[in-house]
C-alpha cells in the first residue's frame, strides 16, 4: 500500500502514526513497522506549505517518496502543472491498482481498518452523549455502514477529521474539539472562502459560537451526502427552515413550495435564488436576491421576468397583516366568504332534509 | 296517464312563462309552442313532461361539468399538498408537472365555454332581442320573498312550497355562483398560469393574490358542489340517487307541478300542457 492522503489541521500539528492509513495498514499486514520510511510534516517548508494552503492559494501534492505525502508550497506547485504530473499521476495509479489487485487491497478496505479501532465503541448504539464545540448534546454513536456510503466513507478515515484524538481514553480539548468543526476547510478550501463571505460565513468566524450554520449545518458531518441529488435538493428548504421557520412556512405557502413537497424536482429551492454558500443579505449589493440582482436571478428559469414579476413574495405570509396587508385581508375575506356561504348552504340543506322526510312519513301515512 | 306532452322553446333563457300569458317565444314573434311528441328516451314513455333544458344548453353542463371535475382533482393536491391522498394522487396523474398541465387543459376549455355561454347569451340578447331581465335566471325581488316562503315551508310554517317559476332561487344561486366562480377562478388562473405576461400590468403582489383567489375560490366551489349541488341533484330523499334533468333535457310534470308550481300552473293556463290529475301532485316523483 504506497500512499494515502492524511490531513494535517495545522501547522503545529503533525500527522501522527496512528493515523497514517499506510502505517496501519502495514501492520494490520502482519508487517513489523517502524514508521522510518514514512515522512511526517515537521519541517518548515511542511509549515509554509500549510500556511499557504490556509490561505486557499495551493493544494495538496506527494514528493518523490510515494509512501509520504507531505503538502507543498506555492513554489513547488508550478513544477506539478507541467504535463509530467499527468504521466507521473498515471503512472502511479496504474501502480496502485496493480499492487492493489496483487495484494488484494483497496484504499476502503485499507481506511476500514483504523475505523475498525474507532467503530469498536462508537460502531456500538447508545454509546452515549458528549458535547459538541457549541456545547449542544451529541450522540457519540456513529453508524458505520451509513458513514462508509457516505461521500467521504471511501476515503476519510475518524482521525483525519477528529485529528488529535488519538488516545484511549481521548483528549478531548476546546483544540481539538475546534478541530472537527473546521475539519472541511482542508479539502474544500475554495467553498471554505466563498462560505466566509456570506452572511453566515461572516457571523462564524467572527464568533465560532454565532447562532449561524457552519458546513456540517447543512451537510451533515458522518453522513454527507452528494448535494446534486435530487433527494438533497428536495430537502434544502427544510433544512433552511430549521432556522429560517418562518421563511420556510411561508415559501411553503407558494407554488414553488408546494410543488417541490409533491415531488416537482425543478422548482425554485433556497440556494437556487440564494446560493448555497455565499447568500446574502438583500440590502448587501453582492446578493443574488438584492433588488437589483432579482430579475436576472428570476430570469435563470422564467423567461421574460421583469421587474414586477421579481417583486412577487416568494416567501409570503397571508397571516401577516403587517408584513403583506392585502394578502391578509384577500385570505380574510376568501375565508369569511367561504365559511359563510357554505354555513347557510348546510343550514339550508339541513332545513330541506328535515321538511322532506317528515312529508315521506305523512306520506306513507305514519305520525310525524 | 298516458298523455302527449307539449313542449315550447324551454331553455336558459326562453321560458314558457311570460307575464300576460304569453310564451317568450310568441312575444319574439316566434309562431306558436309546436307539440313534440317524443319523449326523451330516458323518461319513461307514460310519464308526461316537458323540456326543461335544451341540448346546447346541456352540453354547456356536461362540458362545465368535466372540465370542473378535471381542475378540481389536479389543482387540489397542490393546495392540500401534506394531506395523505395528496402525493398518490399527483402521482397517478404522472407527477406535478403533468397534472398542470392536465390542469391548464380542462381550464381553457372551461373558459372557451365561458365565452361561449357569454355567446349564448349576447345572441339572445341582440338577435332575438330578449332583455336580460326577462331571463328566467335574472334574480328579482320575489326570489327574495320566496327565500323566506321556503324557510317557513321548511319550518313547518307553511303548507306548500312557494310557487317557483322556472328557476327557484336556489337555482339562480347555482347558475350566479357559477359565474362568479368562473370570473375570479379563471381570472385568478390566467395570472398564475401567465405570471410573467401579468406583472408587465400589474404588481408582483398580485401574483400572490391570486393564488389566494384561486386556491379559496376553488374550495368554496368544491365544497358548495359536493355539499350542496349533490344534495340538490343527488342526495335528496326525494330526488336520490338522482336527478337526471340535466342530461335528458326533461322534467315530469308531476315533479314540475311540486318544484315550480308557479311554472306549472303558468303552463296550464297558456294551455301548453294539460293539468295532471289530482292525485298525481303530491309524492309522485317519475322522472
Ligand atoms: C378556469 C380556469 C383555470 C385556470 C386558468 C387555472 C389555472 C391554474 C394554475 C396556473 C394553477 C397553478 C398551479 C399549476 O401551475 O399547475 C392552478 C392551481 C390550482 N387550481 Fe386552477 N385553474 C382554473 C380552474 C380551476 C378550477 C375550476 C379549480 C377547482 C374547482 C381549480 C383549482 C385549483 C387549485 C385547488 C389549485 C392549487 C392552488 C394552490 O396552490 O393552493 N382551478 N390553477
Amino acid at each position: 500500500m504506497p500512499w494515502h492522503v492524511n490531513r494535517v489541521t495545522s501547522p503545529e500539528t503533525h500527522v501522527r502514526r496512528s493515523q497514517c492509513v499506510t502505517h496501519n495498514a502495514r501492520r494490520r499486514n502482519g508487517e513489523v513497522y517502524d514508521g522510518t520510511d514514512v515522512k511526517f510534516i515537521t519541517n518548515t517548508s511542511g509549515v509554509q506549505a500549510l500556511k499557504a494552503e490556509m490561505s486557499g492559494t495551493q493544494s495538496v501534492g506527494f514528493k518523490k517518496r510515494p509512501e509520504t505525502m507531505i503538502l507543498l508550497g506555492g513554489e513547488k506547485m508550478k513544477i506539478w502543472r507541467t504535463g509530467k504530473r499527468l504521466l507521473v499521476v498515471v503512472l502511479w495509479l496504474a501502480a496502485i491498482g496493480g499492487i492493489a489487485a496483487i495484494t488484494d487491497l483497496s484504499i476502503s478496505r485499507v481506511a476500514s481498518a483504523q475505523e475498525l479501532d474507532c467503530f469498536t465503541c462508537h460502531g456500538t448504539p447508545n454509546f452515549g452523549t458528549t458535547k459538541n464545540f457549541r456545547g449542544e448534546i451529541v450522540s457519540k454513536t456513529v453508524n458505520k455502514t451509513k458513514f462508509e456510503k457516505s461521500v467521504h466513507g471511501a476515503f476519510l478515515t475518524c482521525t483525519t477529521c477528529h485529528a488529535g484524538v488519538d488516545k484511549v481514553p481521548h483528549e478531548i480539548t476546546p483544540a481539538n474539539l475546534k478541530t472537527a468543526r473546521d475539519a472541511c476547510l482542508t479539502c474544500h478550501p475554495d467553498v471554505y472562502d466563498t462560505y466566509k463571505t456570506s452572511a453566515h460565513g461572516q457571523l462564524t468566524t467572527q464568533n465560532p459560537l454565532a447562532p449561524a450554520p457552519s458546513c456540517a449545518d447543512c451537510h451533515g458531518n458522518h453522513y454527507v451526502e452528494r448535494t446534486k441529488t435530487a433527494a438533497f435538493r428536495a430537502d434544502v428548504p427544510r433544512l433552511c427552515g430549521k432556522c429560517h421557520d418562518n421563511r420556510y412556512e411561508g415559501y411553503l405557502e407558494t407554488y414553488h413550495g408546494k410543488a417541490g413537497v409533491l415531488g416537482r424536482k425543478d422548482v425554485a429551492t433556497c440556494a437556487d435564488c440564494h446560493t448555497a454558500h455565499s447568500m446574502m443579505a438583500v440590502s448587501d449589493r453582492r446578493s443574488t436576491v438584492a433588488m437589483a440582482n432579482r430579475v436576472k436571478t428570476c430570469g435563470k428559469c422564467h423567461e421574460g421576468a421583469n421587474k414586477n414579476f421579481a417583486s412577487i413574495a416568494i416567501h409570503p405570509h397571508e397571516g401577516d397583516a403587517k408584513g403583506y396587508p392585502i394578502l391578509f385581508w384577500t385570505k380574510l375575506f376568501f375565508m369569511v366568504l367561504t365559511w359563510s356561504v357554505i354555513a347557510a348552504l348546510m343550514g339550508h340543506l339541513f332545513l330541506n332534509f328535515i321538511r322532506t322526510i317528515v312529508e315521506k312519513r305523512r306520506e306513507r301515512g305514519g305520525t310525524v | 296517464m298516458k298523455e302527449q306532452v307539449t313542449v315550447s322553446k324551454p331553455g336558459l333563457i326562453e321560458t314558457h312563462l311570460e307575464a300576460g300569458g304569453k310564451t317568450q317565444s310568441e312575444v319574439a314573434g316566434k309562431a306558436q309552442p309546436e307539440i313534440v311528441g317524443a319523449i326523451h328516451a330516458e323518461v319513461p314513455a307514460e310519464t308526461p313532461s316537458v323540456e326543461r333544458f335544451k341540448l346546447v344548453e346541456r352540453v354547456q353542463h356536461l362540458v362545465l361539468l368535466t372540465t370542473f371535475l378535471g381542475a378540481a382533482f389536479t389543482g387540489m393536491p397542490l393546495k392540500y399538498k401534506t394531506s395523505w391522498w395528496a402525493a398518490p394522487l399527483m402521482s397517478t396523474y404522472g407527477g406535478v408537472w403533468i397534472a398542470g398541465r392536465i390542469h391548464r387543459f380542462f381550464a381553457a376549455t372551461m373558459l372557451l365555454l365561458s365565452v361561449f355561454h357569454l355567446g349564448y347569451l349576447a345572441y339572445y340578447m341582440l338577435v332575438k332581442r330578449i332583455s336580460p331581465f326577462k331571463m328566467p335566471l335574472f334574480p328579482t325581488w320575489n326570489d327574495v320573498k320566496q327565500v323566506g316562503q321556503n324557510l317557513a315551508y321548511f319550518l313547518g310554517l307553511r303548507k306548500e312550497r312557494p310557487a317557483f317559476t322556472k328557476f327557484a332561487y336556489y337555482e339562480k344561486f347555482d347558475y350566479w355562483a357559477v359565474f362568479w366562480g368562473i370570473v375570479i377562478i379563471g381570472g385568478s388562473g390566467l395570472v398564475l398560469w401567465f405570471p410573467t405576461l401579468a406583472t408587465r400590468v400589474l404588481p408582483g403582489i398580485a401574483v400572490n393574490v391570486a393564488l389566494i383567489m384561486h386556491s379559496d375560490e376553488a374550495l368554496l366551489a368544491v365544497l358548495a358542489i359536493f355539499i350542496w349541488h349533490f344534495y340538490n341533484v343527488h342526495w335528496n330523499p326525494d330526488i336520490f340517487p338522482m336527478n337526471w334533468t340535466m342530461f335528458t333535457g326533461r322534467i315530469s310534470l308531476a315533479r314540475l307541478k311540486e318544484e315550480h308550481r308557479g311554472e306549472y300552473q303558468q303552463l296550464v293556463e297558456d294551455g301548453v300542457i294539460r293539468p295532471l290529475g289530482g292525485a298525481a301532485g303530491h309524492g309522485h316523483h317519475d322522472r
